[in-house]
């Protein structure tokens, strides 16, 4: 059951045991030809619910019984599913009266249908603290149709319509840092889809723990996918050899290696969002931005309290040295890739004419004793 | 100097001269065993996204279980540097030690015979108690050893170091470290390994630096003017015949 029991102020005994069988990956049909048996269709539900019909709560607000039939056809479930395979309490039409204390109540309600088909899904969203929060009675924590909608669910992913708004309800503060962002402003003032929205960094149905040291050395990879792209960082002209830039230096390196170990140690180097930000990401051009050359010295100094101000210089800020770029580094590597090839050549050839003389002069010669 | 040697079965016995002392030769098995460990202990960061960097990390107990071994390794060579160099320099000063390691323009001459001579053609050049593999071994290790102390010392302290040098230096170090170390790894391999181990007639070990001692004869043949100079007298006598 999706919804824990004491979330669900009513009972409807005589109903449970039906649900509980419906947890069953595939009992669904079980149920689409039961009601089939019984004569159940969607349009013998429509007929009402295609009337503007309203449902008194108990808290005294009202719902609507209105069912989007054109929306519900275009839907995942349109074509394939009936209205009883969610709504598995309706046995025959007309049915008994429901009764639900608040809009909330009934929509958690009906949440538990979806785990009878999308078990996986399920499973991996009982890992997640929306998951936990739910089950330990917070009935503001989202459930399935919260993000993917009811009657109008789409295929694979988030209801039409869903925005990093919805999640505002709850994370208003940190909301409010994402609307700043460079990403929100592109998310939310042009609509642009490129940018990531909340769930694109956060895995929408575990919902890893940001705070944890599973979850923060994950985030290069993050945000490789979409800044190691080329062809979308060429569309706004950024580089796209930030990761690999990052990962070359002292602090990417220990990252790489970090997650190679056994167990993860308590503290972390520095990943993408402790010099950039995170939700309040902004462009590193801009006066405010954390990495902008005026702030980076308060930025390292996160880390490195002690940091003069000739330190935020040794970070090459993801730029690859070059003849016009950070000369100095640039040409010790060039001259160590013409010194290290050319002494071991010498070294080669010298072993090798040594060991051709000394072999023949050897054979010619056996040792004497 | 010279000394009778016992063969393994005490049967043999041939004449030796003592090459390294003691002091030195124990000298050499920390500098060695220091150089292996800050080796196995660096590759993995240099190779971060290598296959086998994982293993080593999990291996070494964690990367920074590996990376404070790799510092005290680090530290443990750098003072073992300063000790030779401290100790070489008060000899030279009181009078006592040879500076027979210190390279000549005749080492270059060295080197063109020698390789003329392992190519056929022409005599084998005569060395002195070290000839020009052993000096240029030497020094590059030496000076090898001051880029690598240097610039682990501004790695590890990078915020001591931007003090009084430009930001810039701490990635030139970086750089420099990782290139350095591997030319020294490559030397070792190349150099050092095949001189004294897979060198025909060395092989599987030169064992000089086990006990200290080198036949004569060898001596004679790979160090003759070292041979001369030793025993004076006696190539005199040879030459005679």
């Amino acid at each position: 059951m999706l919804i824990p029991a004491k979330l669900l102020r009513r009972g409807r005994d005589g109903r449970r045991g039906g649900t509980a069988a419906g947890l069953v990956a595939g009992a669904i049909l079980l149920a689409a030809s039961g009601a089939q048996a019984q004569g159940m269709s969607n349009e013998m539900c429509l007929n009402c619910h295609k009337l503007p019909l309203q449902m008194k709560l108990k808290d005294g607000s009202s719902v609507s019984l209105l069912i989007p039939a054109a929306g519900f056809a275009r839907s995942a479930h349109g074509r394939a599913l009936l209205c009883t395979a969610c709504h598995t309490d309706i046995k025959k039409v007309p049915h008994e009266k429901m009764e639900f204390a608040d809009r909330r109540d009934l929509s958690l309600h009906y949440s538990r249908s979806c785990t009878s088909c999308h078990g996986g899904k399920f499973k991996e969203f009982q890992e997640g603290i929306h998951w936990r929060l739910l089950s330990q009675g917070d009935r503001r924590a989202p459930h399935c149709a919260d993000c993917h909608g009811a009657h109008t669910v789409t295929r694979g992913g988030m209801a039409k319509g869903f925005t990093p708004q919805a999640c505002s309800k709850c994370h208003a503060r940190v909301f409010g840092q994402y609307e700043g962002s460079v990403h929100g402003q592109g998310l939310i003032q042009v609509g642009n889809k490129d940018v990531p929205g909340c769930s694109t960094c956060h895995p929408s149905h575990t919902g890893g723990d940001p705070r944890k040291v599973e979850f923060r050395i994950d985030i290069p990879k993050l945000c490789a996918d979409c800044h190691q792209n080329k062809a979308l960082m060429d569309k706004y002209g950024l580089s796209s050899q930030v990761v690999s830039t990052y990962l070359e230096d002292f602090h990417g390196t220990s990252i790489s290696l970090y997650r190679e170990q056994r167990n993860l140690p308590a503290r972390l180097t520095a990943v993408c969002t402790d010099c950039h930000g995170v939700h309040e990401i902004l462009r590193v051009k801009d006066p405010d931005s954390q990495v902008v050359r005026g702030n980076l010295i308060q930025t390292c100094r996160k880390c490195h309290p002690d940091a003069s101000l000739n330190f935020p210089a040794t970070w090459l800020s993801h730029y690859t040295p070059s003849a016009t770029r950070y000369p100095f580094v640039y040409f010790i590597r060039l001259f160590y890739f013409i010194f290290v090839p050319a002494i071991v050549a010498c070294m080669v050839f010298h072993v090798g004419l040594d060991f051709i003389f000394e072999a023949r002069s050897r054979l010619r010669r056996p040792r004497k004793g | 100097m010279p000394s009778e040697e016992k063969g393994p079965h005490g049967g043999e016995v041939r004449a030796t001269v003592l090459r390294f002392t003691r002091r030195q030769r124990i000298e050499h098995h920390i500098m060695a065993l220091l150089f292996i460990v800050l080796v196995v202990t660096g590759l993995p960061q240099k190779f971060f996204d290598a296959s086998w960097a994982g293993p080593a990390v999990r291996l070494l107990g964690g990367l920074d279980l590996m990376r404070w071994l790799h510092r005290m390794a680090g530290f443990a060579f750098a003072g073992f540097t300063g000790y030779f160099l401290a100790y070489v320099t008060a000899g030279i000063l009181r009078g006592g030690t040879p500076l027979s390691i210190v390279p000549f323009l005749s080492d270059l001459r060295e080197v063109y015979h020698a390789l003329l001579w392992a190519a056929g053609l022409g005599e084998r050049p005569a060395a002195g108690r070290f000839d020009y593999r052993e000096k240029l071994e030497f020094w590059g290790m030496l000076l090898g050893s001051g880029v690598m102390i240097v610039t682990g010392l501004i790695l590890y302290f990078p915020i001591v170091a931007t003090r009084w040098l430009p930001g810039e230096v701490v990635p030139a170090a970086k750089t420099a470290h990782s290139y350095e170390a591997m030319l020294a790894l490559m030397v070792i391999v190349f150099w050092h390994l095949y001189n004294a181990m897979l060198r025909p007639g060395v092989f599987p070990l030169d064992t000089t630096i086990v006990h200290g001692r080198m036949a004569l004869e060898r001596l004679k043949e790979e160090h003759p003017l070292e041979y001369a100079r030793l025993f004076p007298g006696e190539a005199g006598e040879r030459e005679e015949k």
